[in-house]
């Protein structure tokens, strides 16, 4: 029910770029983000848009939620424009820092709408592996977040199959009282925590038959393929942002 | 109190590419009094049709009628509590919904919405643990420390606590060894026999929906294949192998005789009952 | 060795509750074993001492291994387990990278994953199923998955602990057949389930109940003891309970384990 489209938004349609290597995908976010730090123009920023309202055509998403995702941004931006007028900063800084404050969250968006989490967290795996040099041990940290996210969906099944069980037995979510509300919670609450520690039992038991160690060095099987569209995209996206450092420094 | 489904249509998640239309068209009536089981291989559409039945979810079209409360996408039901108090629905492994530190208060929770003096709750729970054969000694134990048949009553009895006229069980017989199986039958025959409640099991178990229903319904891919009572519809080896459903082994026998040695014997209950059969035809 | 698995006097409490007592079992190697008892009677005990996640005192030999702080890692390299709810023990978001897994601790390179992820997949015919969410699966294919990732590590042993109740008989009778045929290849199989009719598969069976071992043999030996199986709560499978039945009324002169043969004795 509530699956993987819920988390992350993933929305599953072919794309160019639902195909590309997450790491191409974080590589180019990553530079996007840098871009719009050194982008202090409104000509810049234009030119930013453009590029993300190309990568959004390019996706196949609906616009809808690209829509959505901005609507949700409405209080801070209102909150920055009023800010700024009271502080009396240059109408072209304010209209900069609202583009910045969009632009981010559009690009992000386009990273979360076309790449299911656990491709994320492969991407940030080999986006981070360059800090395994001072010991941080990135492959742990990654199978953790990805061991965590490949439950979300049966969690969240137990959790519904829970609140119906509890409603069967007369718990009223729809009260106003807040005894009603406790119970409500307390209902939902115990029976989750108590699935969730057997189940991290079993599960740690069939890990550990199946000789996982924390200690030992482990193969990462998945490889996502590199294609020629990554390499295009990942050389666009870093000679741009060379570019505008490049012009922001002379400036 | 009737059960009846009119052309109910059930989607997930409509508009979006996960897109699931859980149930097509379904028109059903179940048998009041009796046991009513429903079978059909997982994703069949089975869960979400008893969740119809008190509104736990509503249907994308078409209505719901239960007794005199119509559940629709249009309708809107008055008091919902008092709906849900006329079906109780035991869901798969009833005993992970446990909040409560002792027996009394997890049975006593069903009672939440009714408004009974102290001594007229103590006599009810009392009650249903007498139903599920357990006696008050266990009132104040842990429910969590008890042993998975003794939980899994208990988990029944803070159902029948509130006393629905209508009870469904949502896979009965998962986790239960053979000993509670025949408690569990024992329960459902008293429920139905003495207390005149309208039962309706969902379960993969063949064997145990041949040993206890009167009516049953087959489901495919959200669709009614086949209802009747059970020699029309288990009675059918043809019809359930070609939905890959398996065959109660007392049919399977009589089928396997008339089609290997061209006798028939009809079919039968239980296995006393094909033994006569067998003696009688046999040369 | 002859046997795979050997107990000797082996003690164990869990919880201040003694569950084993000079306890005894041997199992041998290249059979396929059904371990049948009620529920609690120490079935799935037995299997986390077999595998070492917990320990006991006396002495537990596995594939002539001795059990010991040092090689309980070894010894599990040798057995695959398959557990009772196949959600719980999924891992990886995707079937193939399930597969992988224990691969993947073994620190096997990644041609070698990719073959092995390949062959189990053949074996046990999930080859389409390798890109999908495991837990979007239906029932007896998770079954399947978990069954593959236990066997993607060439283990001597394979162990199911009740790992069939949420199947039907048609899916659970697939899974048996595919184990009767590992079996045939060399691989010893242990079955933990309270279901009788699984007993219709393998060729020894062991009654458990309250901790002890309250009968053990060859399959057939075993099913004609009709009283053994009333006592320990345990129903006969259906065709067992028939024909012995039969026998009673002089229709039959023994006990059948298998439908269409009876069918056959009946009516000659």
């Amino acid at each position: 029910m509530l699956n993987n489209i819920m988390i992350g938004k993933y929305y599953p349609v072919r794309s160019y770029v639902h195909l590309m290597n997450p790491l191409s995908k974080i590589i180019c976010t990553m530079t996007f983000v840098g871009m719009c730090l050194f982008a202090n123009s409104m000509l810049m920023n234009l030119c930013l848009f453009a590029l993300a309202i190309l990568m959004i055509m390019n996706s196949h998403i609906p616009v809808k939620y690209f829509f959505k995702t901005i609507k949700s941004l409405r209080f801070l931006l209102l909150f920055t424009f009023i800010l700024n007028l009271i502080l009396d900063v240059y109408f072209e800084t304010t209209l900069i820092m609202m583009s910045r404050l969009i632009l981010l969250v559009l690009y992000t968006s386009i990273l979360t709408l076309t790449t299911p989490p656990s491709e994320i967290t492969y991407g940030l795996e080999k986006f981070l592996s360059p800090l395994k040099v001072f010991h941080i041990p990135v492959n742990r940290m990654a199978l953790s977040i990805s061991i965590a996210l490949r439950f979300i969906p049966t969690v969240l099944d137990e959790a519904n199959k829970i609140l119906k069980s509890q409603a069967c037995r007369g718990i009223d979510y729809n009260s106003s009282k807040i005894k009603d509300k406790l119970v409500a919670i307390k209902a939902l609450i115990v029976p989750m925590f108590i699935l969730t520690i057997k189940r991290a039992d079993t599960l740690a038991d069939a890990m550990e038959v199946r000789l996982f160690s924390i200690y030992n060095k482990r193969t990462n099987f998945r490889q996502n393929p590199w294609g020629v569209y990554d390499s295009y995209m990942v050389f666009i996206h870093v000679s741009l942002l060379v570019i505008l450092i490049v012009r922001s420094v002379m400036i | 109190m009737e059960i009846k489904y009119n052309n109910v249509t059930y989607v997930y998640n409509d508009k979006t590419p996960l897109k699931k239309v859980a149930l097509k068209n379904i028109n059903l009536t179940f048998k009041e009094g009796k046991v009513n089981a429903l079978i059909g291989t997982s994703g069949s559409g089975k869960t979400t049709l008893i969740e119809l039945m008190n509104s736990l979810l509503v249907p994308t079209k078409g209505e719901v009628i239960v007794d005199k409360d119509v559940i629709s996408a249009k309708s809107r039901i008055k008091n919902i509590n008092a709906l849900r108090r006329k079906v109780g629905i035991v869901f798969q492994f009833p005993e992970e919904q446990f909040f409560n530190l002792t027996v009394k208060k997890e049975i006593e929770f069903g009672l939440i919405s009714f408004n009974y003096r102290i001594s007229e709750k103590e006599k009810r729970i009392s009650d249903a643990l007498k139903m599920v054969g357990l006696d008050d000694s266990y009132l104040e134990r842990d429910p969590f420390k008890l042993s998975n048949g003794e939980k899994r009553k208990v988990a029944i009895a803070s159902i029948l606590v509130f006393n629905p006229k209508i009870i469904v069980f949502d896979e009965p017989t998962i986790g239960l060894d053979y000993d509670s199986k025949k408690n569990l039958i024992k329960l459902i025959r008293l429920l139905k026999n003495r207390y005149n409640k309208t039962i309706i099991i969902i379960s993969h178990d063949i064997d145990f929906v041949h040993s206890i229903s009167d009516y049953v319904v087959l489901l495919d891919n959200g669709q009614v294949i086949l209802t009747g009572d059970k020699y029309d519809t288990l009675g059918n080896p043809d019809v359930l192998k070609r939905f890959n459903l398996p065959v109660p082994k007392v049919i399977e026998f009589s089928y396997k005789v008339l089609k290997n040695k061209g006798i028939k014997m009809g079919y039968r209950d239980d296995l006393n009952d094909l033994l006569k059969d067998i003696y009688r035809y046999a040369k | 060795m002859e046997n795979i698995i050997e107990f000797k006097n082996v003690n164990f409490s869990y919880k201040d509750k003694q569950i084993f007592k000079d306890f005894n079992l041997n199992i041998k190697r290249g059979s396929f074993t059904s371990i049948i008892g009620p529920n609690g009677s120490g079935k799935s005990t037995l299997m986390k001492l077999i595998v070492g996640l917990y320990k006991a005192e006396g002495e537990i030999i596995i594939d002539n291994v001795l059990m010991s702080q040092e090689t309980y890692k070894e010894i599990r390299g040798r057995i695959g387990i398959v557990f009772e709810n196949p959600d719980n023990q999924f891992v990886a978001e995707t079937v193939m990278d399930e597969l992988a897994f224990a691969l993947e601790n073994m620190n096997y390179d990644k041609k070698e994953i990719k073959e092995r992820v390949k062959e189990i997949g053949k074996l046990l015919d999930i080859e389409s199923l390798m890109e999908k969410e495991p837990h979007s699966l239906s029932g007896g294919q998770k079954e399947l998955v978990s069954l593959a990732s236990a066997l993607v590590l060439k283990p001597k042993i394979l162990i199911l602990d009740e790992a069939m109740d949420m199947i039907d008989n048609n899916r659970r009778a697939d899974v048996l057949n595919v184990l009767t045929n590992l079996n045939n290849l060399g691989l010893t199989v242990i079955n933990i389930t309270h279901n009788s009719e699984e007993l219709l598969f393998g060729d020894s069976i062991i009654v458990m109940n309250g901790g002890e071992i309250k009968d053990q043999g060859p399959t057939k030996e075993l099913l004609r003891k009709e009283k053994l199986f009333k006592n320990n709560g345990l129903e006969l499978p259906f065709v067992v309970d028939l024909s012995y039945k039969l026998k009673y009324y002089g229709l039959v002169d023994d006990i059948v384990l298998n439908m269409d043969e009876l069918v056959n004795k009946v009516w000659k």
